[in-house]
């Protein structure tokens, strides 16, 4: 076993199950996923154990507009790579990856304070390792397409951008196929000094399904990330998305789309860590909550004590439709010292009336109008991510509220 | 430097005490007995005891909250919970004790009285020693007397109202103080009347180790206004005190109470309040609350919008000096349509001193026309200060529209600068900087508050460099 | 002698820009101090009034033959000194009339019998003078103030203040002609034998309506050519080059 994931595991032991009854707990509907049990079931479903190694498949060109594309089916990753990505380096979770990988993995286990994010570090079921070497700038964006097959899945993805580096990373998981899936997945992201990434991590889930994804992403000196991910659809969904900027001039441009549909609790938290001076944070979080519909954001900027100079932004707009959308919106900020620019700002309100009256005064149906303005409000949130991929979102955003 | 400053108190100016001469007052601690006791001194019906003990019980139950300003340094058995300063309650200030007299003359209670006040209450420890209220209220039918008053006079509109607002199980504190009240004011105002000149309690703690816990209950009826202004001191001393006050707001249709708190607690008292209003239709409640003083306060007046067209509005001014902690903020809960709220808040952490926001926006389902708009400015005057916000904002309706904002801010070197190559020396341009941040809430202060607040700010910010 | 700079050295965190500054003034005297963007006059300006963010890491200034390097925004502004700003910071909560109210009390010297009545009609008259309206006295300081009523607040300051030395730094810049008017009347109105004035510009059309007694040329943080009113009108004609040519010769 790997060295890794026994230290996961003892950090696992420590912690307790989340109840209701903790602050960052209580507005979970925990008993409609309940965790525990599943972790129970799990030794079940997995039978042959977890740790059984994938194989990495090299077959042929990405398609156009992709620099390098992996997909996973069958309990295979299959890449498929164009010339600029020949030195991207990806290895299977449980095979031997380099130890600068092992590094930042021991960082995020010895960070651990929830349990099912520690479950997911030390059980996992499958997962991938990218990196992209010192110096590779990589003009086309790199998708990662994680098909999810068990019903209890557990994948984690770690992303390491060299020094100097540049990368624009797609990351979907697709669980469609599996209905009543409970999923709880993990990304570890590593940007080295002046590293500059782009990070989409998309979600396809069936509705009867119980999502836990939680992202952590480090930044040396110099580097930044812009970061998107879209959340629509299940039944429970929780995402922990914390950016910690760990070195002088890191920059964090974090976004986030998403769509509470009737029936479904969706929730996000997410952390804008200033751990040095000269660091930069921006956030905009816009989410649209159909009747029925609830969505939680519990926004948080902490700045440490000697992270002066420090500018962080946080931003939380819900768009309500219908009487019976139910939006929580917490921007919270820790101040750690006087040498600090932060704000941040919510607003929940319901479409503008003025503007679908404009619209259809000139002609354009309700149904049509109501879609553009949606459109609309998304837009600031997707038009930083590749293009190739902003029709995708834009089109399962529509979906998601059809 | 210049010293155009020329402040002649560098301390805490109410630091001062006397010794104890209570007539009577309960051993240490808390148990049946004492509260018990506290009833029987108060000669109360059976049905208040048995109010008291229920929470009492709830006290005993309930956690201390895991969230907020740190409580692990209370020992609730060192506290004493009642002290009893004199025989009965004066309507002259001639017929007080001397030591008593005194404490007020020196925080300028009589002076205030003949300026600017329609009525007064003062309490020291745990009772009221003094009352009185302008003749031409009282034949309005204007109550303003002590509760205990109240539960012996008028006892079913205490039994109508007490323990409504804030239920007696609601939080730790508040069952606390169901179980040992004291004190406190309750006032009535019939229908129509309009109390244009403001009635004021003044509470003073002169015990060391003692807990204060006044009770208040004001019932605004249809279509009137009443303005409340309470402050809040007490002496400097080793061990720590408690207050832990209960206010019960009820403005009953179309009427308007505003309630002003300017709280200058010494730095060795435990501030932990429950304030809560109810607005019925086109009700409007207005919470002024200014915490200046005190070790760690807790406090986040609240308003419950019950009726359509409601307004509720907390102003909150937090100053965190050295050692202290101001965990403070409001909380609306909108419950009909077309209701409103506003929160504003102001804090400025000096000298290490922590400052945290924290606020509720609730918005029930099927409601229409709401609006929301909360600001918290915080200010950091050093490095060493801390400032936190923690705002909870929950919605469950569609048509509303709701805004936050929240900045985080120190004193610019430009702004020091340019003060100062206009002469002024760097505290006096640091102090002239702050009042700016604080002026446009302490603009909406009556007068002699908005002077009061400024020079205990500037008492504050005394021999500071920003 | 009122002002004397003596090889002036000053830095900004690590970077430094005044490298070797001479310039001297004499009481009653006008002196322009032109220069291509960068070359360190703003810089002076701040050093001159005391800006904490500058470290003076040699040299001497004078005023009044007072060594001054150590003394205070404050009270330099006591001596005689007075900066308009290029960009005037905002005050929020401070309003004009409470501000200018104290600076005045702090800087005349009648401090004792400082009467208010007669202080609000003398700021009244000098706001009908600068164009301003007479609100802006309620208003917070340069909150929400154009960039031309920012100025013509410094050069007001200025006429109520009446200072021994008034550095404007760059305050033509962005101005409307009238606006320009305005400004330069309010330094001619205080010019005279009691007055000097240090005018920071890099347009030649302020000098129009404030003849200078002198012109300096600042370049790379030092004063490369010094002239009369004449040198305005080559600067005008040849632009910056030449003199960079012939200094570097």
């Amino acid at each position: 076993m790997n060295k890794v994931w026994i230290e996961a595991q003892e950090v696992f032991n420590k912690l307790l199950w989340p109840e209701e009854s903790w602050e960052s707990w209580r507005r979970t509907p925990l008993g409609k996923v309940r965790p525990e049990q599943k972790f129970q079931q799990f030794f079940s479903v997995h039978k042959e154990g977890f740790g059984k190694s994938s194989r990495i498949t090299e077959n042929g060109k990405a398609r156009e507009g992709w620099a390098l594309e992996v997909h996973r089916t069958a309990n295979t990753w299959v890449c498929y790579r164009s010339e600029e990505t020949q030195q991207v380096e990806l290895y299977d979770w449980f095979s031997n990856y380099p130890p600068e990988v092992s590094r930042v993995l021991m960082k995020r286990i010895q960070g651990l304070s929830d349990r099912i994010q520690a479950w997911n570090l030390s059980y996992p079921t499958h997962g991938l390792i990218l990196k992209i070497p010192d110096h590779l700038r990589i003009s086309s964006p790199l998708l990662l397409q994680v098909e999810e097959e068990d019903v209890i899945s557990l994948p984690h993805l770690v992303i390491l951008l060299g020094k100097d580096s540049e990368a624009q990373i797609v990351v979907r998981f697709d669980a469609r196929k599996t209905p009543g899936i409970f999923f709880n997945g993990g990304i570890t992201y590593q940007g080295e000094e002046n590293a500059q990434g782009t990070l989409v991590v998309d979600r396809l889930v069936p509705s009867e399904s119980g999502f836990f994804l939680s992202f952590e992403g480090y930044l040396q000196r110099d580097a930044s990330l812009q970061s998107l991910e879209v959340h629509a659809g299940g039944q429970v969904s929780k995402s922990n998305w914390k950016l910690e900027l760990e070195k002088e001039g890191s920059r964090g441009d974090l976004r986030g789309a998403y769509v509470a549909t009737p029936g479904s609790h969706l929730e996000m938290e997410l952390t804008q860590s200033h751990r040095s001076g000269h660091s930069q944070s921006n956030s905009l979080y816009k989410g649209v909550i159909a009747s029925g519909g609830k969505s939680v954001f519990q926004g948080l900027i902490v700045v440490g004590e000697g992270a002066t100079k420090t500018d962080a932004y946080l931003a939380n707009r819900n768009l309500l439709l219908g009487s019976g959308a139910r939006a929580d919106s917490i921007p919270r900020l820790v101040i750690g010292n006087n040498d600090v620019r932060c704000t941040h700002g919510s607003t929940t309100g319901k479409l503008n009336e003025l503007q679908l009256f404009y619209l259809r005064s000139r002609g354009i149906p309700y149904g049509e109008a109501r879609r553009i303005l949606i459109e609309g409000f998304f837009e600031e949130v997707i038009s930083k991510i590749p293009q190739i991929y902003q029709e995708d979102v834009v089109h399962r955003i529509a979906e998601s509220l059809l | 430097m210049s010293e155009a400053l020329t402040l002649d108190i560098g301390e805490y100016k109410y630091g001062f005490a006397f010794p104890d001469r209570s007539v009577f007052k309960t051993r240490r601690g808390l148990d049946e007995e004492i509260v018990r006791t506290i009833s029987q001194l108060k000669n109360e019906p059976e049905w208040m005891l048995q109010y008291r003990l229920k929470g009492l019980h709830a006290f005993q139950r309930k956690r201390m909250p895991n969230w907020g300003a740190d409580l692990s340094d209370i020992n609730f058995d060192e506290i004493y919970y009642y002290a009893k300063p004199t025989e009965g309650r004066k309507e002259r200030w001639e017929e007080l004790p001397e030591e008593i007299r005194a404490t007020y003359d020196r925080i300028g209670i009589p002076e205030a009285e003949r300026k600017f006040l329609a009525g007064v209450g003062a309490q020291y420890d745990s009772e009221i020693v003094y009352h009185n209220i302008r003749t031409d209220l009282e034949r309005k039918g204007v109550i303003f007397c002590a509760p205990e008053d109240a539960v012996r006079d008028y006892p079913e509109l205490v039994r109508k109202y007490f323990g409504t607002v804030v239920p007696f199980n609601d939080n730790k504190f508040a069952a606390l103080n169901t179980a040992v009240w004291s004190g406190g004011s309750f006032i009535y105002v019939p229908p129509g009347v309009q109390v244009e000149i403001p009635l004021q309690a003044y509470f003073r703690i002169n015990l060391e180790s003692f807990g204060q816990f006044e009770r208040t209950l004001i019932i605004a009826d249809e279509g009137s206004f009443v303005h409340y202004i309470e402050g809040c001191t007490a002496p400097i001393y080793s061990r720590n005190s408690l207050h832990s006050a209960v206010v019960e707001i009820l403005a009953l249709k179309g009427a308007r109470v505003r309630y002003t708190t300017i709280q200058n607690w010494s730095n060795n008292v435990y501030n932990l309040v429950t304030k809560r209003a109810v607005a019925y239709e086109e009700a409007v409640v207005e919470w002024v609350d200014g915490n200046i003083g005190s070790k760690r306060t807790m406090k986040y007046p609240a308003v419950y919008l019950m009726g359509p067209k409601a307004h509720g509005e907390v102003l909150s001014i937090a100053f965190a000096g050295k050692g202290q902690e101001q965990d403070t903020g409001g909380k609306i809960v909108h419950t009909a349509s077309d209701t409103s709220s506003i929160i504003t808040s102001k804090s400025i952490s000096k000298d290490g001193g922590i400052a945290s926001y924290r606020g509720l926006i609730k918005v029930y389902p099927n409601l229409t026309g709401i609006k929301s708009h909360v600001v918290c400015d915080a200010l950091l005057l050093d490095p060493q200060s801390k400032t936190n916000t923690y705002p909870y904002i929950e919605i469950e309706s569609e048509d509303v529209s709701m805004e936050h904002e929240a900045r985080v801010s120190r004193i610019s070197e430009e702004q020091l600068f340019y003060l100062r190559s206009r002469g002024l020396s760097e505290s006096e341009a640091s102090l002239m900087i702050v009042n700016g941040f604080l002026d446009p809430l302490v603009k909406q202060l009556p007068l002699e508050y908005a002077v009061e607040l400024n020079r205990l700010i500037e008492l504050e910010m005394e021999g500071s460099v920003g | 002698m009122l002002l004397q700079i003596e090889d002036l050295h000053a830095r900004i965190e690590t970077k430094e820009i005044l490298r070797g500054v001479n310039l001297r003034i004499q009481l009653g005297e006008i002196h322009a101090l032109m220069g291509p963007n960068g070359s360190g006059k703003s810089t002076l300006a701040n050093v001159l009034m005391g800006h904490p963010s500058y470290t003076v890491t040699s040299g001497r200034i004078l005023f009044d033959g007072k060594d001054i390097l150590e003394t205070d925004p404050e009270d330099r502004a006591a001596l005689g000194m007075f900066l308009a700003f290029q960009y005037p910071v905002e005050v929020p909560g401070v309003t004009v009339g409470k501000f200018l109210k104290r600076s005045t009390e702090i800087l005349r010297a009648e401090k004792g019998s400082f009467n208010v009545t007669r202080f609000i009609e003398e700021v009244r008259s000098l706001m009908d003078t600068m164009g301003m309206d007479r609100s802006f006295i309620n208003r917070y300081l340069n909150e929400g103030f154009s960039g031309g009523e920012k100025k013509r607040m410094e050069i007001l300051q200025m006429l109520l203040f009446r200072p021994k030395l008034a550095i404007l730094d760059e305050t033509d810049s962005g101005l409307d002609i009238d606006a320009l008017r305005i400004v330069a009347q309010g330094v001619n109105r205080l010019r005279g034998d009691r007055f000097s004035s240090l005018i920071i510009t890099h347009y030649q059309r302020i000098l129009e309506y404030l003849k200078p007694d002198k012109v300096h040329i600042m370049m790379d943080g030092r004063i490369v050519l010094s002239g009369g009113a004449e040198l305005v009108g080559e600067l005008e004609t040849r632009g910056y080059d030449w003199i960079r040519e012939e200094v570097q010769v």
